[in-house]
């Protein structure tokens, strides 16, 4: 409907940059980095701004654009094959004896397998369904749902542990 | 549903819960508890995610690096050192000033030639309106005697929000842009894109431009952007 509209593209730069640009610095850690994903992933963005038909998949559509320049710049566009669904090295985190109470979110945020995390960062910071978050990543709706619930269980777990409470009994929120 | 479907649903999104699992919560308070619980986990990490400061001017690099093809971060920081080796820093910044001048030109020349839409006959906008709009930006401007005023918005060009209104008179339809950021005294031009003229100046703090797509040429930009802007 807007095809290469650049006053809709600068709108939508406008009201996005700035989740966009926290998802990009969640991704690379580094705030240089981050701003130049960004710039180049929206670049591309522009030359194929007219491509999506449906105005209401824009912002999925942004953050995989986003997504896909972080693993191209970084050179690991394999990553999820390496490290996907990992499920001991979820629990081993969640288990670790050294996350002590006082720890903070941001420090939690940073030490959970990204795979698991990426799904929940999405759906957080964007607002996206799971069926959105699905598009994103390249994956089924039910995979990116378990991934999802995996994440949200072990933040949930460390949480309580950072706050001196105990975990849950597992099987009362692990489906 | 299950208690178990329940946690299930909880866990993959508690935000948006089906009418089943409404009715679930509402039947078991351990439920409302956990959804409780996850929705002030997600509230924490959404702190945590967005607590770092967005670089200033960060939507208007990327606009103006996307649509006109800006040097990189990167690129900008080799080119200063290469100027300041060269001519001086002084040199260097007088430059790069006016190459931000020109990307923001040419946004509000494609702004004007894209915005088919903005040329529609809004009807009548009363001229104070028009008046109390420029001013909000710091700038008083004139009725042109003969002109009425087709269209009066806020629209956002390489990132900034500017105003843009348009006029109709006896020297045809002629777009005016108004758009905050200052740029050098020396700097007013030209640009021509497809049928549409440009007049860019400076006023004060502000790149103010007047369009026209019938073939002026500049001496009657210039007069119309005197007829208009005090």
């Amino acid at each position: 409907m807007f095809g290469r509209s650049a006053s809709h593209f600068d709108q939508v730069v406008r009201a996005y940059a700035a989740e966009l640009f926290h998802f990009a610095l969640w991704l690379a850690r580094d705030r240089h980095r981050a701003e130049d994903i960004l710039q180049e992933a929206l670049t591309r963005a522009w030359r194929s701004w007219g491509h999506v038909k449906d105005e209401g998949a824009r912002r999925a559509w942004l953050y995989a654009i986003v997504r896909n320049e972080f693993h191209r710049e970084a050179g690991r566009a394999k990553r999820d094959e390496a490290e996907e669904l990992d499920e001991e090295a979820l629990a081993r985190m969640t288990d670790e004896r050294d996350f002590t109470r006082g720890i903070e979110v941001r420090q939690i945020l940073e030490r959970l397998p990204a795979p698991f995390m990426e799904p929940l960062v999405l759906q957080n910071l964007a607002g996206l369904s799971c069926e959105e978050v699905a598009q994103v990543l390249g994956v089924s709706v039910g995979a990116a749902m378990t991934r999802i619930s995996r994440a949200r269980s072990a933040l949930r777990d460390l949480l309580r542990k950072a706050e001196g409470r105990p975990a849950p009994n597992r099987k009362e929120t692990m489906p | 549903m299950t208690e178990l479907e329940a946690r299930r649903e909880l866990l993959a999104d508690p935000r948006r819960i089906s009418p089943e699992l409404r009715a679930a919560i509402e039947a078991d308070p351990r439920l409302g508890a956990l959804r409780e619980e996850l929705l002030a986990a997600d509230a924490a990490m959404q702190r945590a995610l967005t607590s770092a400061p967005v670089p200033d001017g960060l939507a208007d690099r990327i606009v103006l690096r996307a649509r006109y093809g800006s040097r990189s971060r990167w690129g900008l920081a080799i080119a200063a050192t290469v100027a300041a080796l060269a001519v001086g820093i002084p040199s260097y910044v007088r430059m790069h000033g006016r190459s931000l001048e020109l990307a923001r030109d040419r946004a509000i020349i494609d702004h004007v030639v894209q915005s088919v839409d903005e040329l529609k006959d809004d009807g009548r906008v009363e001229p104070a309106a028009l008046r109390a709009s420029a001013a909000q930006l710091g700038i008083s401007l004139r009725d042109p005697a003969g002109y009425r005023i087709r269209h009066l918005a806020n629209c956002v060009i390489a990132g900034i929000e500017s105003r843009h209104f348009i006029i109709e008179g006896p020297r045809g339809i002629v777009s005016y842009v108004i758009l905050p950021g200052a740029r050098g005294d020396d700097s007013e031009r030209m640009l021509h894109e497809g049928g549409t003229s440009g007049l860019f100046a400076r006023r004060g703090d502000l790149t103010v431009a007047v369009l026209a797509q019938n073939g002026m040429g500049r001496e009657e930009l210039e007069s119309m952007m005197r007829a208009v802007l005090a």
